[in-house]
């Protein structure tokens, strides 16, 4: 190797990381409809990038592998943006047509342009501040120092690619096991109040009460997610503990709700649901609120960005600012293309969508950008929430030109996060900055189109080609009913605003608390069934046992690829047997 | 004890306010009657949390008692010159596995000591001419760990090359601090 040029960006890194993108993309788009919450999928990408470019092909370094999972993450992120707003369209669509209004008419076409929009925009306002927040802040982006970890972690690819290829394995017989029903055993269930029953296994034996939900989804992408998580996740199990361990007895006890079945769906439906949304809701705010440090320290930074432009410039390891102004450039136009697009929305107010959409998600992408390298939690859902409010008192209530933006932004800011963890990742194994933002700002709009797809696919999987995601489907899509709950507050008013009230009351306390992101995980707790947020604990705790047992360095080298497999077995194989439900339908 | 103690007290406050939440209201109504018990839930929470801040502000105040006094910014700047130019003086004869080390070496014992405490180069300096300062040291820092990745990757040529970059760099930085 050594008379050969060093490999960076490379044709293999390139095309790795696409098809790598496309898979982490889908995978995690399904995942966050199942969990309410997405996966970087940097690690998952440095992992197998080793495993293709070293292990496979026998020439991979560092810095390609670095190219391969900028791309891959790139693409999984604007995944994510879409997936936590664009449900809660079709979910409000499907909710007013239940009540005879189709008042809410959205397509494909703007959505895909506001995806693109977005995805472009993120990468582009963040990148002029790269030198401000990794080489003069040091900002930690702790992502980003774990992917750089793993990329470091050297020659071990092959191992580590056997693991996750185990971990795909096992998921993928685990579910088809479960889809199968061949594990069910309903008649146990209903004498002992043991065994297992539509994915879930049943563990009551008639002590537990029902309401105290003795039950726990036999998910191993929801155990993996917990495994990923470890300590980070303990919020979100307790959240579920106090929920149905500690609030469900007292309602019952209160005879605020009664000890039947009925009462069980009037605690979890009518109860829990809207005082989690309302704890996601000032959970998030708040996280908003407490980053204020942080976005004060943002403006400091375009000040001083300013200043010392063309510092330490004299490389050409930074993009130009002429590309950077015509991708702004571009990206505008495809905004006011998109809101234009959008029915009842005027030349006016799509210029209007265009101008303070931009403005707004530079900022927001600034915000995040800040707070993911500070903390690494993205007030995401804040962000988006903020957005879609904003613009729909500027649009007159039009719900579907308010997401076109709320689209954007969301796609944005997890660009402008996932950009800047690269960057860093890029640091700390010396590669070329510019090289990392070329093939961000050339693929990562990619990652949009395809996650709207795969939304608009798992939505046409249930009956009658429609409502295959939401509340009583095997996708719950959490994050979208929670923004389908303000969307449906801001436009009618009839609502649970009491319980709504006190949720952000108590998610805006959690928010305030030092630990990061409480309020959103709580509240996120409160809102799913139980059985997920008891395995994703029991995946927590599994990490922490390893951990205290084998050490760090045996989770990073053989948990993380395992539990990366079973995500992507399992959430690979919930599309394809939904892509064949579709298809057998049809 | 106190931190503890600020968690348990939180989490009283958010079990009060959210088990008062769970009472449906009567119809027409938004609030249902135990609302005050929702208020009296966030007012404990708040305690608790304000509580969780002091806990963490002593912990720092603590442990800043406990630090013992810094090294010099620049001091820790100039003593990396020698090393660097010994390397890159020495890399070519150097295997791959032997560069690597060293870049490692030199990262360990001089540069991160001085990324440490760069941010008293801004205090000192203003940030104009401070930022100047770090931006081209970052440059010095990044190629050294392109060094040592190329190294680790078994190439020679790049490794050098990058030694050579940071120097060139490091030569920049010098130039800044003399000025």
């Amino acid at each position: 190797m050594s008379q050969e040029q060093y490999r960076e960006l490379t044709v293999a890194a390139v095309v790795l990381g696409i098809i790598q993108g496309i898979i982490l993309n889908v995978a995690f788009v399904y995942a966050a409809l199942k969990l309410g919450f997405s996966i970087g999928g940097s690690t998952v990408a440095a992992i197998m990038g080793y495993a293709i470019l070293r292990g496979v092909m026998r020439k991979g370094t560092m810095v390609e592998n670095n190219i391969n999972q900028t791309i891959a993450s790139g693409m999984n992120t604007a995944g994510t943006g879409i997936v936590f707003t664009v449900p809660a369209l079709f979910l409000l669509q499907a909710s007013q047509a239940a009540q005879g209004n189709d008042s809410l008419q959205f397509s494909f076409l703007p959505l895909a342009i506001a995806g693109i929009a977005g995805a472009i925009l993120g990468v582009v306002v963040i990148i002029p501040l790269r030198k401000q927040m990794i080489e003069l802040d040091r900002l930690r982006f702790p992502s980003g120092v774990a992917t750089a970890t793993i990329i470091r972690a050297g020659s071990t690819g092959l191992d580590k690619a056997i693991l996750l290829g185990a971990g795909v394995l096992i998921s993928v017989i685990w579910k088809l096991l479960l889809e199968s029903g061949w594990l069910n055993s309903p008649t146990m269930v209903a004498n002992w109040g043991f065994g297992i029953q539509s994915e879930e296994l049943h563990f009551g034996f008639g002590i537990i009460p029902d309401y105290c939900a003795p039950v726990v989804y036999l998910s191993l992408m929801n155990m993996a997610a917990g495994m990923l998580a470890g300590r980070g996740g303990i919020p979100f199990f307790l959240g579920g503990a106090i929920a149905w361990w500690v609030i469900s007895p007292a309602t019952v006890g209160l005879g605020w709700a009664p000890a039947t079945e009925q009462g069980i769906t009037l605690i979890g439906g009518q109860m829990l649901r809207p005082i989690g949304i309302g704890v996601i809701i000032g959970g998030a705010l708040m996280g908003v609120v407490m980053s204020i440090p942080a976005i004060r320290a943002a403006f400091a930074t375009l000040a001083s960005a300013t200043k010392t432009a063309g510092v330490g410039g004299r490389r050409s390891d930074e993009m130009s600012m002429w590309t950077i102004a015509w991708g702004t450039g571009a990206a505008i136009l495809l905004f006011f293309l998109a809101s234009r697009m959008t029915e009842g929305v005027t030349t006016g107010q799509a210029i209007i969508s265009a101008i303070v959409g931009t403005l707004w998600l530079g900022l927001a992408a600034l915000i995040v950008a800040q707070a993911t390298g500070l903390t690494d939690i993205s007030p995401m859902s804040g962000m988006a929430l903020i957005s879609v409010t904003l613009m729909m008192f500027l649009l007159n209530k039009n719900v579907a030109a308010a997401m076109v933006v709320g689209v954007a932004v969301c796609v944005a800011i997890g660009q402008g996060a996932d950009m800047m963890q690269d960057l860093k990742t890029g640091f700390m194994i010396g590669a070329r900055p510019i090289k990392q933002q070329i093939v961000q700002f050339a693929t990562t709009w990619i990652g949009a189109i395809i996650a709207l797809v795969v939304v608009y696919v798992l939505w046409a999987g249930g009956e009658g080609d429609q409502n295959g995601f939401g509340p009583g489907t095997a996708l719950p899509a959490p994050q979208g009913g929670a923004l389908m709950g303000i969307l449906e507050a801001v436009s009618q008013g009839d609502v649970p605003l009491g319980k709504y009230v006190a949720g952000s009351a108590i998610g805006a306390v959690l928010g305030a608390a030092p630990l990061s992101g409480m309020g959103v995980l709580v509240g996120l707790a409160m809102y799913l069934p139980f059985s997920i947020t008891l395995g994703y604990g029991l995946g927590c705790f599994t990490q922490m046992i390893v951990q205290r047992i084998k050490g760090s360095t045996f989770c990073e080298e053989k948990l993380v690829p395992l539990a990366a497999g079973l995500i992507v077995g399992e959430a690979l194989t919930g599309v394809i047997l939904t892509a064949i439900k579709i298809y057998s339908n049809k | 004890m106190l931190k503890p103690t600020a968690i348990l007290i939180l989490l009283i406050g958010v079990v009060i306010a959210a088990t008062a939440a769970m009472q449906m209201p009567a119809p027409e109504q938004t609030f249902a009657s135990s609302a005050r018990f929702i208020v009296l839930g966030v007012l404990v929470a708040i305690a608790g949390v304000a509580l969780w801040h002091g806990s963490l502000y002593q912990e720092r105040k603590g442990s800043r008692k406990t630090t013992s006094a810094r090294s010099d910014p620049f001091t820790l700047l100039r003593e990396i010159k020698s090393p660097l130019l010994s390397l890159q003086a020495t890399a070519p004869n150097q295997s791959t596995d032997q560069l690597s080390a060293a870049v490692e070496a030199l990262i360990q014992s001089y540069v991160l000591p001085f990324s440490e405490v760069r941010h008293r180069i801004v205090e000192q300096l203003g940030m104009r001419r401070g930022a100047e300062i770090l931006v081209d040291f970052a440059i010095v820092e990044r190629m050294l760990n392109r060094a040592w990745s190329a190294a680790s990757d078994e190439s020679h040529s790049e490794a050098i090359a990058s030694i050579n970059e940071a120097t060139a760099a490091f030569n920049v930085v010098s130039r800044a601090l003399d000025a």
